[in-house]
Order: C-alpha cells, then structure tokens, then sequence
C-alpha cells in the first residue's frame, strides 16, 4: 500500500498523500448524484426550445400525454409553487435568476419549454420528442462583437491617478482589444437531479460545488424551510465553476417528484451542457498602457465588455487582477455588461482572471517587443511592491521568484528576441511567459470530529469534494494531529445536513477548512486526555491530563513519547508499545465516542488579516514548436511556478495545476462555443466539434511550487490552489506563437489561419 | 485509397460487382442524400488495392486543429516514383477539400515527367487547387491544402 511510504505524524502535511476516495472511483463504487436509484423512480427528459428568442404560441402536449408510460408533462401553466430567489444574496442564488416556465417567453435556444415524466427513460425521451411547440419567432441577438450598438452602462470599476492625461503624454503607448470567445465547462460527470420527497422534506442528490447553499436555495424555491431540504453529493466529477449555483434541473427534478409523489431523476446530456448549464462569456477588452522610454509603466486603462444572458446580470470581473499585478500610478478599469440571447453565464475556473489576464499580459508583451526590451525585464521593472489597487501591503508575494525559476528552468538565457530566430530539429520554436494571481481568503467553516469506539476517527463537514482532494485534506489533518493511520480515518463530506461547510469556489476550500479540522481534533483530544487521567481503571488516572499526549492513536505520557521514526500508517502498526489505544480509552469510560466540533473565523472579520492583501501567484512559461511549411503548430513545453502560500499535499495541489495548465491549452488553441447566426443554437455542442485538448496535444507540463507559507491566511500557511493555475497559459502560448511566427493572436483561439499569416516560412 | 485506385466489392441482392473507388463517392448535385454508389441491400465485402508500383513510395499526411479525434482540415495522399531526379508515376488524392477524396489529375499532370523539386511540388499544388470555391469561412483551406500537398510531395519523393 502507498501510505506505507507516507511521512508520518505531523510530516504529512506538506506531503505527496495519494486521495483516499481514489479506491471509491477507480473501482466504480462511488456513487455521483444520476447513479441513485430508488423503489418507485420515474424518469424525466426535458423538452427545449428550438427557437433562439420568441414566444411560445402553442404547447400541443396531448400526443405526449397519451404515450406509454407518461405520468405528467410538466411546462408553464401547470407547474407548481417554484418560486424566485432573491438575486445576488450572500449565500447563494439560482445561477438562471428565472424559474423554469415562469412565462411563455423564449430568451436563448434550448430553454426549457416542457419536461416529460414517464415510467422509464425511454418512455420520457419518446414522449418528450412528440411535444409540439408553435412559436412567435424573433431573430436572436448571438453577435459576437459585444462593442456594436451598445447603449448600456460602463462601470468603473477601478481607478487611480489620471491615466488619461498619463496616456495623452506617454512616450510608448500600446493600444489593442484582446477577445475571448465563450467557452463551455465540460466536467467527466454532467449536471443532473435526483429529487426523492417524504412528506414536506425532500432529498436532492444532484452534483453541486455548495452542498450548503444549494440548501438555501432550493429551499426559497420549492417555498420549503431550509431545515427540511437535504442536498447530497458525496462524489463530484468536477464542475469548473459551472456547479456553484443549481440550474433549473433541480427546480424541475424537485416540482416534478412533488407533484406526482414519486422520485424523479433528471439528467442534463452533453448537448444541453451546450445551453443550459453556463458558460464562461464572451469578453472584449481594449487594453492601453502607457510607459516611459526605458519601460517603466505611467498608464494602465483596461475597458472590458463581458457579454451575459438576458436576464443575469453575470459579469466576468476582467479587471480583477489589474490594480496590483504591476506598479503604475495611473489606472482604470471599467466594466460594461452586454446582453444576448444566450443561456445564463456562469464561473468558469479563474473567472475574470483567465481573460483579464490574457489581455493584460498580451499587452505587456507588446510593450516590452515596442520597448525592445526583455518580457522578463519588463516585468521586473513594474513589479508592485504592494499592492496599489487596494493601498495594502501583501500578506505573501514572490511574483519575482517565480519567473526567475521559471526563467532557469525553460532557458530564458538562450532565448533570442527577434521572430522566428530560435530553432530546434528542423522547427521554429517561440518561448513566452504569462502571470497568474488570484485571491486568498478564510472563509467560515464547522467541522466535527468523533473519536469511535472501534479505533476509526470520523470528520465531518458539508462542505464537497469537487476532484481537488478535499476528502485526503481532512484525513491528513486528523491524522497530522492523532496519529491515527489514514485508512483508519473516514472523512464524511457532499451532505447539507453535515455541520456547515464551505462551497467549492474561489479557491477558499483548504484555508477555510484547516483551521476548523484543526480545532475540532485538538479539542477532541484534550477531551480525550481529560477522560484518560480522570476515569478509574485507566493507566494514566490521576495524572494531570497535560502531562499526556497522544501518538499513533494512543494515549501516552509526554515523556514516554517515541521518537517518531518511521513510516507505517496503516492498521496493526504499532510504533508505541507504550500508551493506551483511545479506544480503549473509551471502554474504560464506557463512552460510544468523543466529539467535538470546530469552527474557522473568517478573514473578512480578522483585523490583522484585514491589514493585507490576500492574493496567491504565478508564471506559466511555455514553448511552442512551428512547423511553417504545414501551418502546424504544437505547445511543446510548459513551466508553471506557483507561489500559494504552503502546499498542504503536494499530490494533489501539483494535479490542480497540471489540469489548469490542460485547460489553458485547450482555452488558447482549440475551445469555442460558436452560436448560429439565424437561431442562436450552439452548434458544436458536442465532442466531436468542441475541441478540447487529448493527450496527444499535451505538452511536457512540469509544476513548481515555491512553497512560502502565508501565515496571514491561517495557522498552515495555505492557500487555495484551484483557480489560478489556468491563469496565464493563454498569453504565455500566443507570447511564444508571436516569438515563433509573428503573428499576435489578439482573439482566442489561436486558429490555423492566424498561423497561416505568418511570414515565417522556412525552417 | 484514391490515390492507390482501390476496387470496391459489393454484393447484394441483385449479386456481386466492382465500382472504382473513384466512382464511389457521390458528389451532392440535387441528391445530398446519395453519398455514394452503393445500392439498397448491398454490402461492400472487400476492397482491391492493386499490386504496389515497383520502386514506388506512397505517403498520407493530415493536418487537423488537434493532435488526434478529428477530422482533417486538410490530407494529402500520394504515390510517387522517381527516377533521375524526375518523376515517373504519381498519383494524387486530397482529402477535407470537398464532399469526396479528391483525386487531383491536374497535380499529377503538372507532376509527370518533371523534377521532383520544390518548384514543381509548388506548381503542382497550385494546379491541385485552382478549381477551388472557398467560402468565407473556410478559405484558409486553399492555401493550407496547397502546403500540405507540398509536404506530401517531398515526404513520397524522398
């Protein structure tokens, strides 16, 4: 077994610690939320519009009704008590603000019209293609260019200084609007619902990144107290963001087993993945900088529109990370949302700062090739001390750091400025580089932690593990703290009715819940060491309970500690011949268990950490390879060195940053949710025609993390991992694809015939 | 297999026959649904590849956006002999250019009996290519088809 090998105690924070819920996956035995069946489940399948903007005229759903096995067909009219949310509220909201058949209105192509309920799948799907909609039809607005005709707000978002005057006189000015196009999540497992009512409470098991707001929500919009709404998700095949609010499945699931008395599952198919479950939107942003001849930046002016549906006001936040990444007195960001007819928006890993960034340090790069300076050097010169946007010193920054290994690494020495002047066995080859950040935070969090009779520990939070190796987090924890072998800890996770936990978002997953797991199996143990010294019968009775201690799950004398040599963690191992297991512990007490629980206090209500701006960083360095004579191009290598304060498992924190670095590449060459012009329809939603990146367009990756903890953030030094790893990759690749080829690719993704302009020719 | 001018064996209820890969593939005209010569009923059962061209080398290249699972933006396939420096049989097909595998005769017009070099690959590509109607939003294509069988050409003449 791999844990044989694991440091042990304390060592194991910090650690490579393989996941404990990996057996539960690769042997098919976790269940995800559309593998729960019940006695008596009917099945559901969603009709959609086939329209991109109108009116439902006509809903003919007689045919549908009179088909074999048909139990209701649910649509507008007929639903029943779905209530709104009240929007933007702090602890969560639907991510499409209106309920499912509120109105007869079509806002985007393949809003849901109807859903059809029947005894099995194939009944519901049958029944469902024989409900007939008559529309009033309107053309949808789906246009890509988000700057024609607007007559909406732009926001300021940020600003500092006069950059417009600080522009007017600068000697070196870049001017130019960077894209991204609207990008779909595409998690292994999709969205779905499995809504089981008895009496006025029901269960959902659906696939969710908050069991606990998920909770709230449901609860205002199925008009139930949130006590008697449960939601389950033990197992999630990860969500990207696009799971941090329910969608309209779950409403759907939850009416229609409501109103017929029976579960009800509900599941989203990768087509509607397409439509109905979010996107990261569209953006366009005209990026100026302003800088003195020797590179030393006066102006920043970042103008972004960000595209959202017609009823969320979703605002990918492009201009997040822009008043502090670099030093320059004189800045503004201004946001401007536009509307079309598209489904609702939604976060998608590193929301605002994957395209901000892409943008800002695209436009850096065109700086430093005007100032014929190095990228690197430019970047050294402007790098911010503190952090200007906010006027606060950072808790932990080692931006700098990371691009000198970064640099060691890839061999920025050898690289040479001019295009295409750099070869490697008979192909160009182009190097660049691109910053990430994103914010670190403490969020609220309660864990609970049972010492048990039968010599397991058991922790328990409702907050999820999403793929990112939370589960392994709270073992280590527990372990780190008891000594008790790992596979003698069962972490409980993905239920609302666990104490309450945190959502799976923002990368505040692992700060928040360390402290509270800390707390919780200290105080569990100094309970422990209380009931040791005090019960009669016990070896250490009578002793002062601080003279105790515990190790390898034994109750021992400080003074006849072990020295901790070694390496076996799993059961039988037995390191102290001294001590008392603490479950025995709990015999000689006659308890069924000792509990405690333990709460983590936010950043927000901490003066001290108020005092500091809160951000984690990094670089991405690649290489792309250029073959002119056949227009191809391929990503060859790519560095990426991270500073997120200290890595608690050094596994699962280098996985977040290698799939980010996937996802970058996929974002630069290859993603893009194109909508047909006449109906609004995504037409490549499939895998066939939204490209994402296989193995075989992989790189070399290689993560590094400097491993700096910041002690601001919590007693461990950690900060979340998640977001920031797919910062970055995209300007880094279309840095290198101009170092390569001399194209500048301002609008993502790189596309052949981008490539095709180059005049690189030959090798 | 265009370029290698496979032979296409069916059989069906009416019996057996043989259609030239060249006439397999059907172009759209006014019957988009007819995608090839295939009869109702009928299954192919083998395809002929005729004997290999003595001293002949024969190389396909695809280019897609993405190293695998997909499609090609454009694919070449060539058979070639040279000798002294010139070429004495070619035989040349392209692929994500049309509705069907091109087989180009106007590149192999263009190729026969000349210098397998640069300059003839290049012309032979430009004759390959002149019928093309591009839109808009595949126009890329031309010159991405023209590099690709450029490729082919110096790879099967090599």
């Amino acid at each position: 077994m791999a844990t044989d090998t694991l440091p042990h105690a304390a060592n194991i924070i910090g650690a490579a610690v393989p996941r404990i819920d990996g057996p539960f996956k690769t042997t098919g035995t976790a269940r995800y939320a559309v593998d729960h069946d019940f006695p008596n489940l009917v099945h559901a399948f969603a009709v959609q519009s086939t329209i991109g903007k109108g009116r439902i005229r006509t809903l003919d759903v007689s045919a549908a009704e009179q088909m074999p096995g048909v139990l209701l067909v649910l649509r507008h009219g007929n639903i029943q008590n779905v209530f709104r949310t009240f929007p933007r509220q702090q602890d969560g909201s639907m991510a499409e603000s209106r309920p499912p058949f509120e109105d007869e209105n079509i806002y985007y192509w393949g809003q849901y019209i109807a859903v059809v309920v029947a005894e099995t799948l194939e009944q519901a799907k049958a029944a469902a293609s024989a409900v007939h909609a008559d529309y009033e039809v309107e053309p949808p607005d789906v246009r890509t260019d988000l700057s024609v005709d607007f007559d909406g707000k732009r926001e300021s978002s940020w600003k500092r200084g006069d950059p417009d005057q600080a522009l007017a006189s600068a000697p070196v000015v870049i001017d130019q609007t960077y894209s991204t196009p609207v990008e779909t999540h595409n998690p292994m497992e999709m969205h779905g619902t499995v809504a089981v009512w008895d009496a006025d409470n029901v269960t959902l098991y659906d696939s969710s990144q908050g069991v606990v707001s998920f909770r709230t929500v449901m609860s205002e919009v199925l008009g139930v107290p949130r006590e008697n709404v449960r939601i389950i998700s033990r197992f999630v095949g990860s969500g990207f963001g696009g799971k941090l609010s329910p969608w309209p499945q779950a409403t759907l699931a939850a009416a229609a087993a409501r109103q017929l008395n029976r579960p009800v599952k509900l599941s989203v198919d990768r087509r509607m993945m397409f439509s109905n479950v979010g996107h990261r939107p569209r953006t366009q942003q005209r990026i100026r900088l302003g800088a003195t001849p020797d590179g030393k930046l006066t102006a920043i002016r970042h103008d972004f529109y960000t595209e959202t549906s017609q009823l969320d006001d979703f605002v990918e936040h492009c201009g997040e990370q822009t008043p502090f990444i670099y030093s320059c007195p004189n800045l503004e960001v201004t946001t401007a949302m536009v509307h079309r007819n598209v489904g609702a928006p939604a976060p998608m890993r590193g929301p605002g700062a994957v395209p901000g960034l892409f943008a800002l340090e695209s436009a850096i790069d065109e700086l430093a090739i005007k100032l014929k300076m190095d990228p690197l050097e430019l970047r050294y010169k402007n790098d911010a001390e503190r952090d200007e946007g906010k006027n606060l010193p950072f808790s932990s920054r080692h931006l700098k750091e990371c691009y000198q290994v970064g640099a060691e690494k890839i061999g920025w020495k050898q690289r040479t400025p001019e295009v295409g002047s750099m070869r490697r066995n008979g192909k160009v080859v182009g190097m660049g580089v691109g910053a990430a950040s994103w914010s670190a935070a403490r969020i609220p969090c309660t864990a609970s932690v049972e010492l048990c009779p039968d010599g397991r520990v058991c922790v328990r939070c409702a907050t999820q593990d999403i793929g990112t190796g939370t589960y392994t987090l709270f073992a280590q924890v527990a372990h780190a703290k008891t000594g008790v072998p790992l596979d003698r800890i069962d972490v409980f996770l993905g239920d609302s009715s666990l104490p309450d936990g945190p959502t799976s978002g923002g990368s505040m997953v692992t700060s928040a819940i360390l402290p509270a797991a800390t707390a919780a199996v200290n105080q569990a143990v100094t309970r422990l060491l209380n009931i040791a010294a005090q019960t009669p019968g016990s070896p250490f009775h009578g002793a002062p309970p601080d003279s105790l201690t515990i190790a390898d799950g034994r109750v021992i004398a400080k003074d006849q500690q072990p020295q901790v040599v070694g390496v076996a963690l799993h059961a039988g191992a037995d390191l102290t011949a001294n001590g008392l297991p603490f479950e025995e512990v709990l015999k000689l007490a006659n308890l069924s268990g000792i509990s405690a629980t333990g709460r983590t206090f936010p950043s927000f209500e901490d003066p001290k950490a108020q005092k500091y701006s809160l951000h984690s960083f990094g670089a991405h360095f690649a290489e792309v390879e250029w073959e002119p004579e056949i227009a191809h191009l391929r990503v060859s290598r790519i560095f990426s060195i991270f500073d997120c304060g200290r890595i608690i498992n050094k596994k699962a924190g280098a996985n977040q940053i290698l799939g980010a670095a996937v996802m970058g590449v996929g974002m630069s060459l290859f993603e893009e949710t194109h909508y047909d012009k006449h109906f609004g329809q995504p037409i490549n939603g499939n895998f066939a025609d939204y490209l994402v990146a296989t193995c075989a367009d992989l790189p070399d990756l290689d993560v590094t993390f400097l491993d700096y903890p910041d002690l601001i953030v919590n007693e461990y030094g950690a900060r979340g991992i998640g977001e920031i790893g797919m910062a970055g990759v995209a300007p880094a690749i279309t840095s290198a694809v101009y170092h390569a080829t001399g194209v500048r690719v301002r609008e993502l993704p790189v596309r052949i015939e981008d490539l095709l302009q180059s005049k690189v020719l030959e090798v | 297999m265009a370029a290698l001018e496979a032979v296409i064996h069916v059989e069906g209820p009416k019996g057996k026959r043989t259609i030239p890969i060249a006439e397999f593939h059907k172009l759209p005209g006014d019957t988009p649904n007819i995608e090839n010569a295939l009869e109702p009923g009928e299954l192919i059962t083998f395809v002929d590849l005729p004997k290999p061209i003595e001293g002949s080398k024969s190389v396909y290249l695809k280019l897609r956006d993405r190293a695998s699972y997909e499609f090609a933006l454009s694919s070449a396939a060539v058979v070639a002999k040279v000798e002294g420096g010139h070429i004495r049989y070619v035989r040349v097909a392209m692929g994500g250019v049309g509705t069907k595998p091109w087989r180009s005769h106007e590149a192999e017009a263009a190729l026969m009996g000349k210098p397998a070099d640069a300059a003839t690959f290049r012309k032979a590509a430009e004759a390959a290519l002149a019928g093309a109607k591009p839109r808009t939003d595949n126009a890329f294509k031309v010159e991405l088809a023209k590099r690709c069988l450029v490729r082919t050409l110096k790879l099967a003449t090599a």
